[in-house]
């Protein structure tokens, strides 16, 4: 496919059309410092149309600076109007690959264009030869989805407020409930892992409570600990996993601020520890024992015998089960 | 007849492919007759990672051993169960199904070789003549799904009836028990059912038959002299599951006789991890990954400890109040759990193995003289 350098008259470039548009969500600083600096030094892509008119096919951002700046006409790669345009769309996302690394937002735009532009039956060669993008053909209706999604979904994502794996979850979801998660999810400003934790959390809530799950997001409770001034994003955080720990495992938790008491009233002699077993789960419960010498572990030790006779140790490992045989 | 009181009717699979070594085999003959309107192909080896085609039922050379056993774990009380494998898969697209992670072996597939099965059968069982086997069909796909074209359950269930030291269990969500009908049984084979609440029958096993088909089932099996067990596995926890639970228990000792019951299992739903992401994208509308479950000691996942206790120990309390001998046992618990529910443990009965060879020997009279 040929292209020509050309000065191009900004006055005849179509600048609603967005055909070949990758958005990236987040500010130009970088860019709009070197173009002031130096003007435009790689020429942006154009595609001609009838009547001497053109869309842009790469170069958005630095055709919107000179018509900014109110210039005349810049000198542009100018393809001709019978160019193939999934050639040229392809031609348009390799140059765009070889540049800063797209942030996840331009890659669902990437994929969703991809798809719309390439046989299907050609994608996962395509898809195979951009490296980063997304790691199985699988994946693309997926991302499709994402580019789709309109709303926060994509801003969110290019600004870095919300990671891929959450973002691929909640774009299942309806819109209303999905920007509820998105208004939560860019206060906490959370690592990507806690973000899908939060997600699945909410998401299994709903169902197993038959609720909607911005009903759920939207509970005071939530909501509460969302607006606290007097807490930073990393306490927020905290409390809301918290939260979401104790409505989605309500008895384990239940079982578990019962164990915290009782180990409390148990007044166990410092450096005496009793674990019950991950979750409760089987018999395998420990004893753990700190000392910094032979007299502070006998004196210890002592302790721990008079507590495996008292009944507080019983009390700890007592199980509440309503139709417990005893 | 009122449309509860009809037989299941899943369609027979429309394809056949036989590999070549045992395109000739009685297996592929009796399929041949009984599906003729199935396109069958004769293929030299059936692929390993086939394209999932619900229409179409394998027939392979099996290499490995026919008898295994009982999938348990260490950490768990396991029934000693033998398994004869004798094929792989279901179309009956349970919710909560462990073939769904068999993503390399979608489709239903039967080994052709049988006569290399019963061999291997006969040649475990006779070797040692004291010791009693409680053998199942079940694990990896359901015991008599296919049997309406297949007919296997009747050779299966002749060979144990020669044996003094071997018991059948035929486990099933079917009604399909037409081929079990005019058999010399002798006593060695147990019909079992795989039971649950009404609605979990309904939104979870959705193709399997109706509780009614299976009680009408299982009530017939036992006029026809066999042993009948049933399986409540997986139990769900949901806000009505002890009137659920409890309907269907009275369900089934309304339709047969529980002196007729070998033993009744009780299994809270697990599942491996890997499993959550299948039933999500199979069975979007499932709620069952969303109890409260953690990682067990197997690394599965189960419900937290005193919610099995809850459901296990209602459940006995309730067959006890049916019949107090009749044995009921969990399939994969640990001490702890017994001891709750139970108020033994396994151990304080000589095992589970004994706990069960004992039910085999009171109810069925099989295995006194070993």
């Amino acid at each position: 496919m040929k292209g020509s350098h050309s000065p191009v008259e900004l006055e005849s470039v179509d600048f609603s059309e967005r055909t070949f548009a990758i958005r990236r969500f987040s500010p130009s600083d970088a860019l709009h410092r070197s173009l002031d600096r130096h003007g435009i030094l790689n020429p942006p892509w154009v595609l001609s149309e009838r009547a001497g008119r053109f869309i842009i096919v790469d170069g958005f951002k630095r055709l919107e600076w000179a018509r900014d700046r109110q210039l005349q006409s810049v000198d542009c790669m100018v393809f001709p109007a019978d160019s193939d345009r999934a050639a040229l769309m392809l031609n348009r996302i390799e140059a765009r690959l070889f540049g800063p690394s797209p942030n996840a937002a331009e890659k669902a735009q990437i994929v969703s264009k991809l798809a719309c532009h390439v046989p299907s039956e050609r994608l996962p060669r395509e898809l195979a030869g951009m490296q980063g993008l997304v790691s199985h053909p699988g994946a693309v209706e997926a991302w499709r989805r994402v580019a789709d999604s309109g709303g926060a979904l994509l801003p969110a994502l290019g600004a870095e407020e919300i990671g891929e794996r959450a973002a691929l979850e909640i774009v299942k979801w309806d819109e209303a409930d999905r920007n509820a998660m998105i208004a939560l999810l860019k206060i906490l400003r959370c690592s990507s892992s806690i973000q899908l934790e939060i997600v699945e959390r909410v998401d299994e809530i709903s169902r197993q409570q038959g609720r909607s799950r911005r009903e759920v997001l939207h509970e005071g409770e939530l909501t509460r600990i969302a607006a606290d001034p007097g807490a930073n994003r990393r306490q927020k955080t905290q409390e809301i996993r918290e939260v979401l720990r104790r409505w989605r495992f309500p008895r384990l938790s239940a079982r578990a601020d019962r164990f915290a008491e009782e180990l409390v009233d148990a007044s166990l002699p410092g450096g005496i520890e009793v674990v019950p077993p991950p979750s409760f789960e089987g018999e395998d419960w420990q004893l753990r024992i700190g000392f910094s010498d032979p007299e502070q572990l006998r004196i210890r030790l002592e302790a721990v015998e008079r507590f495996a006779r008292s009944p507080n140790l019983v009390r700890l490992m007592r199980r509440d089960v309503p139709c417990c045989r005893k | 007849m009122s449309e509860s009181m009809k037989s299941m009717a899943l369609k027979p699979p429309g394809k056949i492919v036989i590999e070549a070594d045992v395109a000739h085999s009685p297996l592929a003959e009796t399929l041949r007759q009984n599906l003729p309107h199935a396109g069958v192909s004769v293929v030299d080896r059936v692929p390993e990672k086939a394209v999932h085609d619900p229409d179409v039922l394998e027939v392979v050379r099996f290499r490995g051993r026919f008898l295994k056993s009982c999938p348990g774990t260490r950490q768990y009380n396991c029934c000693g169960y033998r398994i004869l494998h004798f094929g792989l898969q279901c179309s009956l697209d349970c919710t909560y199904c462990i073939l769904q992670a068999y993503l390399n072996q979608p489709n239903l597939r039967l080994f052709g070789n049988t006569d290399d099965l019963f061999e291997e059968l006969a040649a475990e069982i006779d070797t040692h003549p004291v010791q009693l086997y409680r053998i199942g069909t079940g694990e990896f796909t359901d015991s008599l799904l296919l049997d309406p074209w297949t007919g296997f359950s009747r050779p299966t269930v002749r060979f144990f009836a020669s044996r003094a030291n071997a018991v059948l269990e035929l486990k099933t969500k079917t009604d399909y028990i037409g081929n079990l009908r005019d058999l010399d049984h002798r006593g060695h084979t147990i019909v079992a059912w795989s039971l649950n609440a009404e609605s979990v029958r309904r939104r979870e096993e959705a193709k399997s038959a109706t509780l009614r088909q299976r009680f009408d089932a299982a009530r017939t099996c036992a006029e026809l002299g066999y042993a009948l067990a049933f399986h409540f596995d997986p139990m769900l926890e949901f806000p009505r599951w002890k009137e659920e639970y409890g309907e269907t228990l009275a369900r089934l000792f309304d339709a047969v006789d529980p002196a007729r019951v070998v033993w009744i299992s009780l299994g809270a739903f697990r599942f491996m991890p890997e499993l959550k992401s299948s039933i999500r994208s199979r069975h979007p509308g499932s709620r069952i990954t969303c109890g409260e479950f953690i990682p067990g000691l197997d690394g599965k996942m189960r419900y937290f400890r005193d919610i099995r206790v809850e459901m296990y120990s209602f459940m006995v309390d309730r067959i006890r109040s049916f019949d107090p001998e009749l044995c009921a046992y969990l399939c994969m618990e640990g001490n702890d759990i017994w001891r709750d529910a139970f108020g033994f443990t396994p151990a304080e009965r000589g095992g589970l193995d004994a706990m069960l060879d004992r039910a085999v020997l009171q109810r069925m009279k099989v295995g006194a003289t070993l």
